[in-house]
């Protein structure tokens, strides 16, 4: 396949799975690190990892692991570096037509990483096997923890 | 707030971005490295330049023959060189290890989390081996200062080790303090984790 060949798939498959890329940014977005500079590391990353993807797992699995990976592991020594460019499209911080989801996004900055991660997969309907494939936490583990996230979030909800 | 019922909102949720092709040609094509790439390049200059500059008391001899390194200093210097390239070549292995393909988040989080914890340290570690550096260098030509100029010599030089104490102290408490209890508390949320798998 030529260059420009692989470069038009990708940019199709990111645009299908863009709703991904857009709650994975979103959800670990703050002050030190903004969507826009996530949003765009994440298609980088996609792009580094593209030539190796074979189609083994399904594109929104294999999509969602590198895009939260990107999102943990994002961390820059110099400020200034690496620049990003200016997007035409806004992207905004939170999608703001439901009340109870901007309230979870007021919430989540109080989750720890893992946590956010389990919220956004359980959110998304991914099963356990496919959660406990991008997180590294076993099966049975993950409805305990999904539980417990459940009722932290009702507490702080609460308070 | 129930998580079960916010499902459907979510999942209907329609608002998209809408990338357009020419915004995702403009990022890969005008940024070349992904942050982590970055971040191990910026690892990897460490390494390099590190070795060279085991050199440095004997250039500055032949610059300063009045005024080499003394004994001490020259090989605590030396032996810095030599601990922070080891100590380098270990913070590159570590960023290799990291693959955003293959690893779980879990481990990724463990990963990059060890990596900022130890490069915080290593800021104050490095300040004070620098502290320890300046001070023998100048402790070193005290036996060649008259009696006179002595005391003030010796005053100067421990008002300077307070003064650069102090600003590591703030800097700490400003700047590191905060930061390495989030990413301890990253730390232990993996802890947690494992734990419990």
């Amino acid at each position: 396949m030529q260059n420009k060949d692989i470069e038009k798939d990708f940019m199709d498959m990111i645009q299908l799975n863009e709703r991904i890329i857009y709650k994975v940014a979103s959800f670990y977005a703050d002050i030190d690190q903004s969507i826009n500079d996530l949003y765009q590391e994440i298609i980088l990353s996609l792009w580094k990892a593209y030539p190796s993807f074979r189609g083994e797992s399904k594109p929104s699995t294999w999509i969602y692991r590198i895009a939260l990976n990107t999102c943990i592991t994002f961390f820059r020594r110099s400020k200034r570096k690496p620049q990003y460019v200016e997007l035409v499209v806004d992207i905004p911080d939170t999608p703001d037509n439901n009340d109870e989801i901007v309230e979870l996004y007021k919430l989540i900055n109080q989750l720890g990483k893992i946590e956010r991660a389990l919220v956004l997969l359980y959110l998304d309907e991914k099963s356990h096997k496919e959660i406990a494939e991008i997180t590294g936490l076993t099966v049975t583990n993950i409805s305990t923890k999904i539980s417990r996230i459940k009722e932290k979030l009702k507490r702080m909800s609460n308070e | 707030m129930d998580l079960d019922n916010m499902k459907k909102a979510w999942n209907d949720n329609g608002f998209i971005p809408a990338i357009t092709q020419e915004n995702i040609q403009n990022i890969i094509h005008k940024k070349g490295k992904t942050a982590l790439s970055q971040l191990l390049w910026f690892e990897m200059i460490g390494l390099i330049i590190v070795l060279p500059f085991m050199a440095a008391p004997y250039i500055h001899a032949l610059y300063f023959p009045r005024a080499p390194y003394p004994e001490f200093t020259k090989w605590f210097f030396m032996s810095t060189c030599i601990i922070s390239f080891f100590w380098q070549l270990y913070k590159v292995k570590l960023l290799k290890n990291i693959n955003l393909k293959q690893d779980n988040i879990l481990l990724s989080l463990k990963t990059i989390s060890t990596y900022k914890l130890y490069i915080k340290r290593e800021f104050i570690v490095g300040v004070a081996f620098l502290c320890i550096i300046l001070g023998s260098f100048f402790y070193g030509y005290v036996g060649i200062i008259s009696d006179q100029g002595k005391l003030s010599f010796c005053i100067y030089n421990l008002l300077v080790l307070v003064i650069a104490c102090f600003i590591m102290l703030v800097f700490y408490k400003l700047f590191y303090k905060k930061n390495i209890r989030k990413i301890e508390s990253a730390l232990d949320e993996v802890k947690e984790m494992e734990e419990d798998n």
